[in-house]
């Protein structure tokens, strides 16, 4: 490893804060680009969709509605772009974090709990009892994808010993964890995009109560929204690359581009496998949560604790 | 944290620089003052209420089991030095907790509709 | 000023729309959504993320003044254009171009206020819903400690002009009472909402209205009814009855979130009237694949397990793929109502969306079999 352990020691705090976020808007970019080109069905100009769908909602007004709980509407929406952002710090760019903690999966755990309050917010806000529908939508979908989500991670812990990713990241040298840990990889991305109500997880946007959550808005807070839905995804699909597929690992090409295209291919496998689905009501998968994932998840930890007492990562 | 600091303020003052941007290039200043979209017709009460959330029992299934998770991660960082007797405990009490899972499942409380 | 002008239209080259189509315009609303798909404009899901309304035939008084509630609540720049039987292509070029003038700065935003609004509805019919005393000037000042005033679900008489006392126990906040209470599954009292789902929602036959009381995500109470009853179209244009049945495929796979195969479903509706033999050999594949695809779907079997529209489903499917089965029955408004009793709010949308309900006049009843 090199002497410097984070990204500010190695760039200087700033240069490395500044890193972090643009890496966290290009992936959603990336993510939104995906999105369109397989919900469209073409893919010749997608690329370029995103910014103009961003730069419409900066030129379109703002709405209130009738007696809204205006600060707590405005908290949610800027705290969506926040989470995500955030919870890049402890993405390893270049083998490095920005954060560097002795838990660093529980950062990551706790950002995206955080999701829960802040999606809640935006729904509760407007007054609007199809937003308001949304909103605890998604407290019922966390209910049911919280712990498989929280399994996942610790069974990565547990594997790497560490709950720090670059450890995590060490740890995979001989061997990557999705080989012996496909359950846990598979539920970290679904869950993920749960608490990013995207694709099949998109009951609290859902057109059945015309848009939920986002029913009411419009111009920067929508973007806001769709931004910090987006970067979440963009942020789980370069976390699993880190903590399931090696990260920066592989040969002949430099570390970084190996963690972007694992990336790159955990979001077109995310976008191309949800979008053949349609939305999953939470009311019907709240049981399968319980009953199917939470087992799956703690068989898979089980799993990975006894080849540990093996000796098997060591 | 220095770092997580500098990365929230830079988050914030983008935040603030795309509403400030808004605010320049769009053609209307103010926000457009509108009733809740109850696909067009007039709402007839506020949609701020109790909401009745027909799952609450699962919610304090999941405390339970959220509680536990505090013990989980720890319990990640040590198991290799720990050896057998961790994961014997660990799952012991898991399997504890699924027992009572099952049981919330049996009386059907998973189900809401 | 003209950087922003260019920034304007290219961010708005591509609108999105909300289509608000009048009953009977059918054929109308399925053209133009083949001309928004090839320009990939995208359609709204409501008034919030609209650029452009898009209101096909001619509206009915009710249905036009919902359309103007709508139009009060899409935020600037909007654009609203109106078309009956005209050039499609020449109609949308006209909205995107009116749109992108209003994004020029300073541009007046003259909407109503919604206070103003809501007044409006005092003097209007109420057309059944007994709202009793209105809004007439209950301050009981501010709103949630006062919902706990008891009472007054067995005083829910929409029929009978009662007084509606129980509106009020809340006074009113910004012209609009809170929510009332009702007892819950459980014994508990809980606040339950009036709401009202319909007239333009994606996926909804428009025109349609349901009120009902919504109890957490709870439908109850529920009564539908079609605006504009009177004066209605008398029959139902002539329709290949695959391309309806893809049609309503598309509305219930819209409703369940399935966007992909929504968008599959209306492009091979659209592909089947095409002159040109290979579309349309191409489009009754394209149709082949969606049923095969919705038919086989267990997430979707599972999403509607115990309700009426799995065997809706399977009859458009069959319809689409012109297996004719036998004719399925078009029920009642009240059957309806009994169906959506109870259920939750999105379970009853997938059911409205796949009754395949049309807004034929009560006394052409015996003609809905047909469907």
């Amino acid at each position: 490893m090199p002497d410097a352990d984070t990204l500010p020691e190695m760039w200087g705090v700033v240069p490395a804060a500044l890193a972090v976020a643009l890496i966290g808007v290009a992936l959603g970019l990336v993510v939104a680009a995906t999105d369109r080109a397989v919900l469209t069905g073409r893919a010749a100009g997608a690329a370029v969709e995103p910014l103009r769908a961003s730069a419409r909602l900066l030129l379109e007004q703002r709405r209130t509605t009738l007696a809204p709980d205006r600060l707590l509407w405005r908290l949610g929406c800027v705290a969506l772009p926040t989470l995500a952002l955030l919870s890049l710090a402890v993405v390893p760019v270049d083998g490095r974090t920005l954060l560097l903690t002795s838990a660093d999966l529980v950062w990551f755990n706790a950002m995206e709990a955080l999701l829960w309050a802040a999606l809640w917010l935006v729904g509760w806000g407007p007054n609007s009892f199809h937003a308001l529908t949304g909103g605890y939508r998604f407290l019922a979908q966390g209910l049911a994808y919280e712990l498989p989500l929280m399994f996942a991670l610790v069974t990565v812990g547990v594997g790497a010993g560490s709950l720090r990713t670059t450890d995590v990241l060490a740890a995979q040298e001989g061997l990557w964890f999705a080989v012996t840990m496909p359950v846990a990889f598979v539920v970290f991305v679904a869950s993920a995009a749960a608490f990013a109500f995207w694709g099949p997880f998109a009951a609290p946007t859902a057109a059945d109560i015309a848009g939920g959550v986002t029913a009411e808005l419009s111009g920067v807070d929508r973007l806001l929204v769709e931004a910090g839905r987006a970067i979440f995804l963009g942020a789980t699909a370069a976390m699993a690359a880190a903590l399931f597929l090696g990260g920066d690992s592989g040969p002949w090409l430099p570390g970084p581009v190996w963690h972007l295209l694992k990336t790159l291919a955990v979001v077109a496998a995310l976008v191309w496998i949800g979008r053949r689905l349609p939305v999953l009501r939470p009311d019907r998968t709240v049981e399968i949560g319980w009953m199917v994932l939470v087992p799956l998840t703690l068989l898979q930890a089980l799993v990975v604790a006894v080849l540990v007492l093996t000796g098997f990562y060591a | 944290m220095v770092a997580v600091l500098s990365l929230l303020a830079l988050v914030a003052a983008g935040v603030i620089g795309l509403y400030a941007l808004s605010s320049v290039v769009r053609s209307t200043r103010g926000a457009a003052s509108v009733l809740p979209y109850e696909s067009g017709l007039l709402p007839q009460q506020h949609a701020v209420s109790r909401y009745h959330a027909r799952w609450y029992a699962i919610t304090v299934l999941f405390l339970a089991f959220d509680m536990e998770m505090i013990f989980m991660y720890p319990w990640a960082v040590v198991v290799a030095d720990m050896g057998a007797t961790a994961v014997l405990e660990m799952f012991g009490f898991l399997t504890v907790l699924l027992v009572g899972v099952t049981y919330v499942w049996r009386e059907g409380a998973l189900r809401w509709t | 000023m003209d950087l922003i002008s260019r920034l304007g239209a290219w961010a708005l080259a591509r609108p999105r729309v909300l289509v608000a189509d009048a009953p009977g315009s059918d054929g109308l609303r399925w053209r133009v959504e083949a001309e928004l798909d090839r320009r990939g404009w995208p359609l709204a899901v409501g008034p919030a993320d609209t650029d452009l309304l898009l209101v096909l035939g001619a509206p009915g008084p009710e249905l036009a003044a919902a359309v103007d509630v709508i139009w009060s609540q899409i935020p600037a720049p909007r654009g609203r254009v109106g078309l009956c039987a005209d050039d499609v292509a020449a109609a949308l070029d006209d909205g995107r171009t009116a749109l992108r003038e209003r994004t020029r700065p300073g541009a007046a935003d003259d909407r109503p206020d919604p206070s103003s609004l809501l007044g409006k509805e005092d003097e209007q019919s109420h057309e059944g819903m007994d709202h009793g005393s209105g809004h007439e000037g209950m301050d009981h000042g501010g709103g949630h400690e006062g919902m706990d005033h008891g009472g007054g679900h067995e005083g829910m008489d929409h029929g009978g002009g009662s007084e509606g006392h129980h509106m009020h126990h809340g006074g009113e906040v910004s012209g609009l009472p809170m929510a009332s209470t009702g007892p819950d599954r459980d014994g508990l009292e809980l606040d339950v909402l009036k709401v009202s789902l319909g007239p333009v929602l994606p996926g909804w036959p428009t025109g349609l209205v349901l009120r009902a009381e919504l109890q957490g995500d709870v439908l109850s109470r529920p009564a539908l009814s079609w605006l504009d009853a009177e004066s209605l179209p008398a029959c139902r244009p002539d329709l290949d009855q695959r391309q309806v049945a893809l049609d309503h495929l598309a509305r219930v796979l819209v409703v369940a979130g399935w966007s992909t195969a929504a968008r599959d479903a209306r492009r091979a509706r659209d592909g089947l009237r095409s002159e040109n033999r290979a579309d349309r050999k191409a489009s009754e594949e394209l149709a082949e694949r969606v049923t095969r695809r919705v038919g086989r779907s267990r997430a979707l079997a599972w999403a509607v397990a115990g309700t009426p529209v799995v065997d809706r489903l399977r009859y458009w499917c069959d319809v689409a793929g012109v297996v004719t089965g036998d004719d399925l029955q078009v029920p009642a408004l009240e059957d309806v109502a009994d169906m959506v009793d109870g259920a939750e709010i999105g379970t009853a949308r997938l059911i409205v969306s796949a009754l395949g309900l049309e807004p034929v006049p009560a006394q052409r009843s015996t003609e809905s079999a047909r469907a």
